[in-house]
């Protein structure tokens, strides 16, 4: 085992290894002289703090074997695929994978919500799209109101100036609702500066 | 609207037939009418979700009308300038906070205590003066609640933050610095014409008057304002002290027409939630506003129906 082994090695325990390091230990051969020295190097470790050498009997190799058993992975059917595919497009593989994991992390995020608004749609809707459009008043203290339009007929651009008739018309909606209770509750201020709120054009 | 006030003096006779009660209920109402009958002119904050803004508030009572100046601070100068709101006009909201039901029913004890916990929680310092703090707790999940800080001294409200669900909160309403009975005269509120505030037209589609359409459900404590004619296609509800509305109009579908029947839309408390609906098998969208939650909001615009 050559000295730049052990010192990756060394270097891997530290947490400071890099790719090329890792690979350099996996890729050597003598599997069990790297497995003994890596549990040397943990005992030595341990030793110095102190420690009770318990994790002194893992196995690194069989653990990250385990762990690349059960992601499914067929060499000979990757390595059939390398073969077809032109050397330049193997990244892109790697790529849509990334690309997946990043949907399903969005697509997670977004079925979250709702649970943590303590909101739920207890009816059913005209569709289920949603189509969120923001739009905030410009100037100091303008209030930003988000409106979806919900419907079930139309194209994508003619969905877009729905929503903003929408928005249009629920903002106004709102000023008359918030004059209105303005003289009709009995909080005090509030309701008034909610409709000094709505003067903001 | 202003013609249906009622008498002054016998709400103060039902007052103090109701003045036995707790204290926190007292508060309440304190604070429901020292904000239009006293003078004071100080600076205040209104948060809704993550925006602030800041205001200025001048308000006095000259024989008998109420005066109030609402000045922004930040952005485009513009301010709204109420005069001559009579004070003897009494509206549902301050009725029902007082205990005196809109209804004929007299009840003992308030109907807002049915549907809110009241409770005081010691005193704080708001705005450089000594408050009380009062906690309105709603008793089911049709309503927000609400924490007060009402002055000492007046019961003027100093601090008022409303709450949602999971103790979020939505609004807050706070003063800065407070002159309670400063100096003031009529001049104090003369305003320029040029910025006199424009009244929008009814963006919706009258279907005739209040009586030809009604809900079939509504939360509990809620009784309606009356309105007066001209608000054919609104109607609105309140328990004292949230309130909502509702709006109806006849949905004129066009072929190639683009028709939004629903919509949601929020703004720090207040929901607006719209759903198309048939009645008498024409098609018509109803719209809830209100500070009130959305799901409350979407039970009562599918409750809405004609009256036969």
């Amino acid at each position: 085992m050559s000295e730049q082994v052990r010192e990756s090695l060394s270097a891997l325990m530290d947490g400071e290894s890099e790719e090329l390091e890792l690979r350099r230990v996996l890729a050597h051969k003598d599997t069990e002289m790297v497995n003994q020295t890596w549990r040397n190097f943990h005992r030595s470790q341990q030793a110095i703090d102190g420690q009770i050498g318990e994790f002194s009997h893992l196995d690194i190799f069989a653990r990250v074997s385990e762990a690349i058993v059960d992601e499914q992975f067929d060499p000979i059917e990757q390595f059939k695929e390398s073969e077809k595919q032109p050397f330049w497009l193997r990244p892109i593989a790697g790529l849509a994978v990334a690309a997946s994991v990043m949907v399903a992390v969005v697509i997670g995020v977004q079925s979250l919500s709702p649970t943590e608004t303590g909101f739920s749609t207890g009816q059913p809707v005209l569709a289920s799209r949603v189509y969120p459009i923001s739009v905030s008043s410009s100037g100091v203290g303008g209030m930003a109101v988000s409106a979806k339009a919900q419907s079930g007929i139309g194209l994508p651009g003619a969905q877009a100036a729905a929503d903003f008739e929408t928005q249009q018309r629920l903002e106004k909606l709102m000023l008359m609702h918030t004059e209105h209770a303005a003289l009709n509750n009995g909080k005090g201020l509030m309701p008034y500066a909610r409709v000094a709120s709505f003067e903001v054009e | 609207m202003f013609k249906k006030c009622l008498v002054f003096v016998v709400l103060l006779q039902s007052l103090q037939a109701l003045a036995a009660d707790v204290p926190a209920r007292q508060w309440l109402d304190r604070m429901s009418h020292s904000f239009r009958e006293l003078n004071y002119r100080g600076s205040f904050t209104y948060e809704q979700g993550d925006a602030i803004e800041a205001l200025h508030i001048t308000h006095a009572v000259f024989d008998g009308k109420e005066y109030e100046r609402l000045k922004h601070m930040d952005g485009q100068p513009r301010e709204i300038i109420r005069r001559g709101h009579s004070l003897t006009c009494l509206h549902p909201g301050h009725r029902l906070i007082r205990g005196v039901n809109t209804s004929s029913a007299a009840s003992s004890t308030s109907e807002l205590e049915q549907f809110y916990n009241l409770s005081l929680q010691g005193e704080v310092r708001v705005a450089g003066r000594q408050a009380v703090e009062l906690a309105v707790i709603p008793r089911d999940t049709h309503r927000y609640g609400h924490r007060f800080s009402l002055d000492k001294e007046t019961g003027l409200v100093l601090r008022a933050v409303l709450y949602g669900s999971h103790n979020k909160v939505l609004e807050r309403f706070q003063f800065v610095d407070i002159d309670v009975d400063p100096q003031l005269n009529a001049a104090d509120f003369a305003g320029d014409a040029s910025h006199q505030a424009r009244h929008d037209e009814t963006p919706t589609v009258t279907i005739g008057d209040n009586d030809q359409w009604s809900v079939d459900w509504l939360p509990g404590g809620f009784n309606r304002i009356s309105l007066s004619a001209e608000a054919g296609n609104m109607q609105s509800f309140t328990d004292g002290l949230a309130v909502f509305s509702i709006f109806l109009e006849a949905l004129t579908a066009s072929p190639g027409v683009e028709v939004s029947a629903g919509g949601l839309a929020r703004r720090g408390a207040t929901v607006a939630y719209s759903r198309s609906l048939l009645l008498n098998g024409e098609p018509h969208r109803v719209t809830i506003v209100g500070e009130i939650p959305q799901q409350t909001a979407e039970r009562v615009a599918g409750s809405v129906k004609t009256i036969d």
